[in-house]
């Protein structure tokens, strides 16, 4: 379909005159205004955009309630509010500092990292608290115990019952 | 309330002068009001300055507008009544934060739509953690508090607004964002730029789309001639 001044605006140009009329060149401005059938084109586009526009606001129900605003709050408040919560959070960082030096400090009873013989060397020590030279006075050396001495004091079970066996044998004999 | 040429108001001393019936870019319409872009600018200056009244005063211009904005994206009225409240309270401690006092409206509508991002974003969460049946409960209640479901009114609303979301669930985000806040918010392209924090070009090439795909949707168009499809 044509017009005198030109062919009529397209589907595409008619939205552009719609959203902004500048944005279609000079020529196309031109036959806008003269082409009534593509001026009736585009008000009837704006109509039911409009329309659109005009149906929604009457169709949302009116704001039931009114707007509050905060309660003004006097400088003086808001200042030592602001006091208030810059004491708590610098207590609450020191006691974190503090809690996180004290764990720091205290000495670990097993080191997560260290080797099995540290470990048992460690355990050794809190044992025997005494340096090494002072564990034959003490009669806590454990480096020099005399086995046959040992054997005197604590006879070991199965030699004690060979004995009786013996002890019997030579009653029985008798 | 629409007031007259030469028509003025007092304000905190001072007037709004309404101007020409035309409406000129430099004029917002408010509570059906125009009043100029300046003299909403003196307003947000004082406003900023801690005259309450001020503000008080942007709110009663603007909270329509917002109510509706907020209306139209969550379908409540409850919720929509909470974001507004929400809106201008974030407003009123971020009002320092403006460097133009003469974008508080594009101000305000992005301040809007980020609340209403929000929103959504957490019912979404709440929607997941909740049973539906309580959520169908809740919206009954809603519904029953404020409309009864069978008069001619409310079922205009329904069909009104389920053809709409319909429509607007075929665009993509930018598409319906922007052809909600053109024709329906009836922002300018310079605002909806700013809302938006694109440039003009891009708010209108997603103007271009959302158009063409409103054209080609015979169930709206019929429906605003008033007939059925």
């Amino acid at each position: 379909m044509t017009h005198e001044k030109g062919p009529h605006l397209t589907e595409d140009q008619l939205i552009r005159a719609v959203v902004d009329g500048d944005d279609l060149s000079r020529s196309l401005q031109d036959h806008l205004l003269e082409c009534e059938f593509c001026c009736a084109e585009k008000e009837r586009l704006e109509y039911q955009l409009s329309r659109l526009g005009r149906m929604a606001k009457s169709l949302t129900p009116l704001p039931g309630k009114r707007v509050k605003l905060p309660a003004e709050t006097s400088s003086s408040k808001t200042w030592s509010q602001a006091w208030l919560r810059r004491s708590f959070l610098a207590a609450g960082v020191a006691a974190a500092m503090t809690i996180t030096l004290m764990w720091w400090r205290t000495p670990n009873t097993i080191s997560p990292n260290g080797d099995k013989a540290q470990w048992t060397w460690e355990i050794f020590q809190e044992e025997y608290s005494l340096p090494l030279t002072y564990f034959d006075i003490a009669g806590e050396s454990i480096s020099g115990i005399n086995e046959e001495f040992m054997d005197f004091v604590i006879p070991d079970i199965q030699n004690e019952a060979i004995q009786k066996d013996k002890r019997k044998e030579m009653n029985y004999v008798t | 309330m629409e007031a007259e040429s030469g028509d003025s108001i007092p304000l905190d001393g001072m007037s709004i002068v309404f101007v020409d019936k035309i409406l000129s870019p430099s004029v917002v319409r408010s509570k059906g009001i125009r009043v100029k872009e300046s003299d909403i600018a003196i307003l947000v200056e004082r406003a900023r300055a801690g005259n309450r009244s001020s503000f008080e005063r942007l709110v009663s211009m603007f909270q329509s507008d917002i109510f509706r904005m907020a209306y139209y994206r969550t379908r409540s009225r409850m919720d929509a009544e909470d974001l507004t409240q929400d809106i201008f309270i974030n407003a009123f401690k971020g009002l320092h934060k403006l460097k133009d006092v003469n974008s508080f409206k594009p101000w305000l509508f992005r301040i809007a739509l980020n609340r209403v991002h929000d929103f959504h974003r957490k019912k979404r969460i709440l929607v997941f953690l909740r049973n539906e049946g309580d959520d169908d409960e809740f919206e009954q209640a809603e519904s029953e508090i404020y409309e009864d479901p069978q008069s001619i009114n409310h079922l205009i609303k329904e069909e009104f607004w389920m053809h709409i979301s319909r429509f607007v669930g075929k665009l993509s985000r930018l598409e319906r964002e922007a052809f909600i806040l053109r024709f329906l918010d009836q922002l300018s392209i310079k605002e909806m730029a700013r809302v938006l924090k694109k440039s003009e070009s891009t708010v209108k090439t997603h103007l271009y789309r959302a158009i063409g795909k409103f054209k080609n949707n015979p169930e709206i168009i019929s429906r605003l001639k008033g007939e059925t499809p």
